[in-house]
């Protein structure tokens, strides 16, 4: 079952449950395609083997944060259903893009944020004491050299 | 005193930080009692200050699943 | 429309990779309209697609010569110079904010039904920006690393402190002649708290003014609600007195003149041409058709404010069809988000028109200053603010420029204001010309990323576009001529600050 399925829906305690097969999309799909719903449902997320243990489907528990009818859990679920859809082809072309994207961000940011000033680690220069070597690049070589021999 | 409301969240799903978050979230409203068992973290939820206004437990699974998420994110793989 | 049939024009195992550069199309009219990553444009028939993609064009064939000088035959292209141009296009990627827009107060003497902002009633002065977060906040938008900036005053209604107005604009003129950049200063009010000698020192200092006229009087008075008077006729009054004092000043009136913005409503779909003519007669040669946006009371009125996109596509067609016409009819006029399109498009000048470029706006573009020292990534950012929703809040004045701009916010807003990280935009072929807003996603869609298929905001744009193509694929030499004039960037020079002295 590749589709989102909605499994019930309970009126009264405002409630729906919906399934889908958890290899059709990753974790993270489904993380932020509930992420989106969270203005508007409570959600609650579970996975359930199936039975023989081949394979497993996610189920998705939603209680509305409004009255639902049966035309508000259709639009939410289908707004769910294209949202998971919309998440898998994201990361997809995040991924295929990866490099360009990667280029353009750091370019824009680095653009924008300029090069760093000394007053940017002011804060971490308090907290460092100027004979505190944490690196230990003012130890003498011979030092350094003769420590790992007696280490080797 | 039997619980309130019961919780099962997933362990490959929450993270045990992030249900922890929303405990010291939400501990000033009710008690909350989580244990490990099998596959689940189950979190029960009792003596709900009758005062609280809204869904503490819809609160609740919101404010975890959202800090597993964010946790998830910032943790390196 | 005829629809050609596409697999039957094209067959996957004939087509010639590396013949052309990579491009997207789209059906306009019986044609396809072409771009490539670079901008560049072409209608081609049917039948010419096809050569394009199977590589059977021969250089004798005038269509080789055409699509090779518009960059779309791989074996042409002149790498070094397009990458320059590139750069030049994509400029704003190595600048930071430009626009600091400064909410001075949130008091308001009016009551407009769709108002984004959160604002109070005149009384409440402890809304108001103070003197100290000013300085600190003007401080924040000098450290930008961008060569020009603009301080936009907004509000509420900015006039109600004064004060805080004059000391920023004296306080960042005496910065500038340290920091040397191009400074502008720019003020967001409904002019109801003008006066001769405010007006004197506004002009005095450079400010340039803007305000907002719903069209007609009643239409104006019914949604921009102003209890001491007529709100149409106050507003008005001082655009034609400011329009004046420009004319004294020896400045062109054809460049200068108050802005005034509209915000559609329900009621006013209706009578587009009501709302062109509108502004004709108050001397605006250019409207800016806004749809009403999901931020603000704008979201808690719509149920009797609002409309459908599919509507407001319908009352824009008319708009702009009508200020064609009025074009053809010698009336010089235009609309601004069609010639911010057609800027990209005809004339491959990049307007930086925050919305509307990749990546967006957002931060690196923009920031939106609270009277209490919160800063937000936009203006639409401090919206959904008002609106209860701390998302956008990427720090405050306490933080340190670079804190702002290397934030793990900054860098997850600029991703998502990306194109090439967008499903339907990577394919899209309006990509090298559109852009979006990760807060307007957010607002309607619920993640910063949004689904453009089903994005009004995708729909809206993507509908002008397709508009302004297929008015340009019909387009005849008058009406050429016509968007080149809307395309035409004459910068108000007068407005900068002149050597930061």
């Amino acid at each position: 079952m590749a589709k989102l399925k909605l499994e019930s829906f309970d009126a009264e305690n405002n409630t729906a449950l919906l399934s889908l097969d958890s290899s059709v999309y990753t974790l993270d799909v489904l993380y932020g395609a509930a992420y989106a719903l969270i203005d508007r449902a409570y959600v609650l997320l579970d996975k359930q083997s199936r039975e023989g243990g081949k394979g497993s489907r996610f189920i998705v528990h939603l209680r509305g944060k409004r009255k639902l009818n049966k035309d508000t859990i259709a639009n939410l679920s289908g707004e769910f259903s294209n949202e998971l859809l919309s998440q898998a082809l994201r990361r997809k072309v995040v991924k295929q893009n990866g490099a360009l994207i990667e280029e353009i961000v750091t370019q824009a940011i680095a653009g924008a944020a300029g090069a760093a000033l000394p007053q940017d680690f002011a804060e971490e220069e308090d907290d460092l004491d100027f004979l505190d070597d944490p690196l230990g690049i003012a130890v003498p070589w011979e030092e350094k050299f003769s420590k790992n021999k007696k280490e080797s | 005193m039997s619980a309130e409301i019961k919780l099962r969240l997933h362990r490959s799903m929450y993270m045990a930080q992030a249900i922890k978050d929303a405990i010291g979230i939400f501990e000033d409203f009710a008690r909350f009692e989580m244990k490990r068992q099998d596959d689940h973290y189950n979190v029960d939820i009792h003596d709900i200050d009758p005062e609280v206004d809204g869904d503490l437990a819809g609160e609740f699974c919101n404010f975890a699943l959202a800090h597993t998420i964010e946790r998830k994110r910032k943790t390196p793989k | 429309m005829d629809q050609p049939d596409l697999t039957a024009l094209i067959e996957l195992k004939k087509v010639k990779a590396g013949f052309a550069v990579p491009f997207n199309h789209r059906q306009i009219g019986s044609d396809y309209l072409v771009t490539n990553d670079l901008g560049d444009w072409a209608f081609v028939t049917p039948q010419e697609l096809q050569k394009l993609v199977y590589g059977t064009i021969q250089k004798e064939d005038p269509l080789y010569s055409r699509l090779a000088k518009r960059n779309f035959i791989a074996a042409e292209l002149d790498i070094a110079a397009q990458a320059q141009r590139w750069r030049y296009k994509n400029q704003f990627l190595f600048y930071g904010p430009t626009l600091h827009a400064f909410v001075l107060t949130a008091r308001c003497n009016f009551g407009c039904q769709y108002c984004h902002s959160s604002i109070v009633g005149m009384h409440r002065t402890d809304t108001d920006m103070s003197i100290e977060v000013a300085e600190r906040a003007v401080d924040m938008a000098f450290q930008s690393t961008s060569p020009g900036i603009t301080i936009e005053f907004q509000g509420g209604e900015p006039l109600a402190n004064w004060d805080t107005l004059q000391h920023i604009v004296e306080y960042a003129r005496q910065k500038n002649t340290l920091a040397g950049k191009a400074l502008t200063f720019s003020l967001v009010s409904n002019l109801s708290l003008m006066t001769e000698e405010r007006l004197d020192y506004l002009l005095d200092r450079k400010v340039q003014m803007c305000t907002s006229v719903d069209g007609p009087r009643e239409l104006h008075n019914k949604h921009r609600l102003y209890r001491d008077a007529d709100g149409f006729e106050v507003t008005t009054g001082w655009m034609k007195r400011i329009n004046e004092r420009y004319i004294e000043l020896g400045l062109d009136p054809n460049l200068y003149r108050v802005e005034a913005l509209p915000t559609v409503t329900r009621v006013m779909l209706e009578r587009p041409r009501d709302l062109v003519d509108t502004y004709l007669e108050l001397g605006c040669r250019a409207i800016f058709l806004r749809k009403l946006d999901p931020f603000g009371f704008a979201a808690r009125t719509s149920k009797h404010l609002g409309y459908s996109m599919e509507q407001f596509i319908s009352f824009y067609t008319e708009a702009v069809d009508y200020i064609i016409e009025l074009n053809r009819q010698g009336v010089q006029v235009m609309e601004r988000n069609a010639a911010i399109m057609l800027s990209k498009i005809i004339a491959d000048y990049e307007p930086n028109y925050l919305d509307l470029r990749s990546p967006g706006g957002a931060v690196i573009g923009q920031l939106g200053y609270h009277p209490d020292g919160r800063i937000y990534s936009s203006d639409e950012g401090r919206f959904v603010s008002s609106m209860g929703d701390e998302a956008f809040c990427i720090g405050s004045v306490d933080n340190t420029y670079r804190e702002l701009m290397t934030s793990a916010a900054t860098r997850a807003l600029v991703i998502a204001g990306t194109n090439l990280s967008q499903p339907d935009c990577v394919s899209c072929t309006y990509r090298p010309y559109c852009g979006q807003q990760p807060e307007y996603n957010y607002k309607t869609q619920g993640t910063i990323n949004g689904r453009m298929r089903d994005s009004t905001w995708c729909r809206k744009h993507k509908y002008i576009f397709d508009y302004l193509a297929t008015k340009l694929h019909e387009a005849d030499e008058r009406d050429l001529a016509m968007f080149d004039r809307w395309t035409t960037n004459r910068p108000q020079e007068h407005f900068l600050q002149a050597d930061g002295s």
